[in-house]
């Protein structure tokens, strides 16, 4: 009896194209339904043995039942992916119309993309969540950046022994801002890899364009100096965030997992290529390539936290 | 019969809403509730209840947890969210309304 359940549920794992997670917990519930059904068909009279067959039969065929688990799965709408395809194409907007120097319109683009995460928070994270979730995320780059200009300015009146309480205290700030900030990145890719580490990756497709265009602005004299310096940048992030747009709302309406890997990589390094011509035209082939592959490995670090046997929800 | 289960099929996110509106239940529990109360007329199959709950789940109309049953044993339990009340209002009155009214035209008065 045992084995021939186990090699039902060994055939049906093979045909469900779900995160591991999912995968397990169908497994495991559908094992306990059998457990149940042998125990009442006992129960009515039924030996052991044949008891397990017909409730084995009644599952039906591994394949047919492993495809409507996918399809129940992945069940998406137009709905979904043009909310995903919304995040990007807010932010997007922001650099198109070269409005994000002015502060009202980046609190209020702030404000709607923490709050549309929180009610897909509150929602139980629907497919469109983690384009949303992403942005809000490159919130701790925005402060990260500022908490770096602070540390490097309170650095250097420490070191010349020329400073205000207040700088050391901009100090310690800024040195504890990022092991913070990276915990708090770290629980979200670990919170959202225990689903599917695809998820993951899609949160963090934002970050990597708005940490770049921090870094070059940085490079050209600061946020407001460097964006005169290099305008170009404005319209390189536009670009960039139309694509991943497009990108995102493909990704939440494709059901197999390997096409959504395939959107992935495809997005990433046309951002990756896209961004480096805008802002580095004389770009060897090296450095594009290190650039790509650094990128991905950002991208695919959720697929290793979950390689790495992360806590998953475990009953109690 | 036929009939029938074409009509369950059609029907079955209403059934399984109505169920949990009344408490947290399993999958096998629910199939055992659902023969029960319709005095044997509606057998819900496991290729059909269990992908329907996981729609349901992701459309955030249910919800599911692992909990020991009175037996000892780990069930997934499920339990309807509000969003799923709404969604069991809304389609209790639809088909209230169009049972009344096909009545009307199968058995007229």
């Amino acid at each position: 009896m045992a084995a021939h359940l186990q090699s039902y549920l060994a055939e049906l794992r093979s045909h469900l194209d779900l995160a591991p997670e999912a995968s397990a917990d169908v497994v495991r519930e559908l094992e306990a339904h059998v457990e149940d059904a042998i125990l009442d068909l006992e129960a009515g009279g039924l030996p052991a043995d044949a008891a397990a067959d017909r409730a084995i039969d009644r599952l039906g065929r591994p394949r047919a039942l492993a495809r409507q688990y996918v399809q129940a799965y992945t069940t998406t709408s137009w709905h979904d992916a043009a909310m995903a395809a919304a995040a990007f194409l807010l932010v997007g907007a922001l650099y198109a119309t070269h409005l994000w120097p002015w502060p009202p319109a980046v609190a209020g683009v702030a404000v709607v993309v923490v709050a549309v995460t929180l009610v897909g928070l509150w929602q139980g994270r629907p497919t469109w969540f983690y384009a949303w979730a992403g942005l809000a995320l490159t919130l701790l780059s925005f402060c990260g950046y500022f908490a770096f200009v602070l540390l490097d300015g309170s650095a250097d009146a420490i070191g010349q022994a020329h400073f205000r309480p207040v700088q050391m205290l901009g100090f310690g700030g800024g040195v504890l801002y990022f092991p913070l900030a990276l915990s708090i990145l770290a629980s979200c890719i670990r919170a959202a890899s225990r689903r599917d580490w695809l998820d993951a990756s899609l949160m963090l497709t934002p970050s990597v364009p708005v940490a770049v265009w921090l870094f070059v602005l940085h490079q050209n004299g600061g946020i407001r100096d460097g964006s005169v310096v290099v305008p170009e940048a404005d319209s390189a992030l536009a670009a960039t965030f139309l694509s991943m747009a497009v990108a995102a709302a493909i990704f939440v309406r494709l059901r197999s997992r390997t096409m959504k890997l395939a959107t992935m990589l495809a997005a990433s390094v046309f951002v990756v290529i896209a961004v480096s011509s805008a802002y580095d035209p004389d770009l060897t082939f090296s450095s594009l390539t290190g650039r790509s592959v650094l990128l991905l490995a950002l991208l695919f670090s959720p697929a290793l936290v979950e390689k790495l046997g992360v806590p998953t929800l475990k009953p109690r | 019969m036929r009939n029938l289960a074409q009509l369950l099929k059609g029907n079955t996110d209403i059934l399984i809403l109505s169920l949990l509106s009344i408490e947290p239940m399993y999958g096998y529990q629910m199939i055992k509730e659902l023969d029960r109360r319709s005095e044997g007329l509606l057998k819900l199959g496991e290729g059909t209840l269990y992908p329907a709950l996981h729609r349901l789940e992701g459309a955030g109309k249910i919800k599911s947890r692992w909990r020991k049953t009175p037996g000892g044993q780990e069930r997934r339990y499920y339990s309807i969210t509000q969003s799923g009340e709404r969604q069991l209002h809304e389609q209790s009155s639809a088909w209230e309304r169009f049972s009344s009214a096909v009545n009307l035209i199968v058995r007229p008065t």
